[in-house]
């Protein structure tokens, strides 16, 4: 892995937020990955994180939709550690504005499971994954809340959290499951 | 890739959805469903290195009774 240029690159479509739709899977559910890129053959500042190929679903396992609420998703990767030893840290938080029993139950399902998580920052073309072979994203901390106030925020949210491997870009996140034989 | 992945044949046989039961997918086009997708959007997926499709390429078949004449 080199130091490369990185010069003005214009984008008309740059945004903050989040797409609404965040599709994740159980780690135990994915066949195999991806292949991630290879650090000494990447040509590009984005090779080093542009994921190719695949994945593979285990028959009748796929990815799940989740659907948040408009500007309520928000993702945020550190460089953590000291420094000589400094790695990625990801969380994504996803919220929807409700406390419905379908979303109490999603948290419900959520927690103690080991997760792959895909998602789109606006303005991009590439769907951006936490969690990844050997180092799943889990679920970090999860509120369900209803404010007093009738004007007060009430919402469900998740926070997922994955280390080590830096945002990795795919080019697509399949929604259906393999072919059962 | 784990193993040879399955694949089925969509658009009269012309492409091929691999390891996916053909549906929705989510790509740099939008969400793109497999199963109903024209011709025209399958060259497009092609077109931006699209992992779950592939055109088939079908071999030229030989006629009987033409072989190579000298």
């Amino acid at each position: 892995m080199q130091i490369r240029d990185f010069q003005n690159q214009r984008n008309l479509e740059e945004s903050a937020g989040l797409g609404m739709t965040v599709v994740i899977a159980d780690y135990y559910d994915i066949l195999s990955f991806p292949t991630l890129p290879n650090l000494e053959t990447g040509e590009t500042n984005a090779a080093y994180v542009m994921a190719t190929g695949a994945f593979e679903m285990k028959p009748g396992k796929q990815f799940h939709v989740f659907h948040s609420s408009l500007e309520q998703n928000s993702f945020n990767s550190k460089l953590v550690g000291s420094p000589g030893a400094m790695t990625h840290e990801n969380v994504l938080t996803i919220r929807r504005n409700s406390a419905s029993p379908e979303l109490i139950g999603y948290v419900r399902s959520m927690k103690n499971r080991e997760l792959v998580v895909g998602f789109k920052p606006l303005g991009e073309s590439t769907y951006t994954i936490i969690g990844w072979e050997d180092l799943w994203a889990m679920v970090t901390e999860g509120e369900i809340d209803i404010p007093k106030e009738v004007s007060g925020e009430k919402h469900t949210t998740l926070m997922i959290r994955s280390i080590y491997l830096p945002p990795i870009k795919v080019l697509a996140i399949p929604l259906t499951p393999a072919p059962i034989d | 890739m784990a193993g040879k992945l399955k694949s089925t044949t969509i658009l009269d046989g012309q492409f091929e959805v691999i390891g996916l039961v053909p549906g929705p997918v989510l790509c740099a086009l939008g969400k793109v469903d497999l199963a109903k997708i024209t011709v025209s959007q399958a060259r497009d997926l092609l077109a931006i290195n699209f992992p779950y499709l592939r055109e088939v390429v079908k071999k030229p078949t030989r006629r009987k009774g033409k072989g190579n004449h000298s």
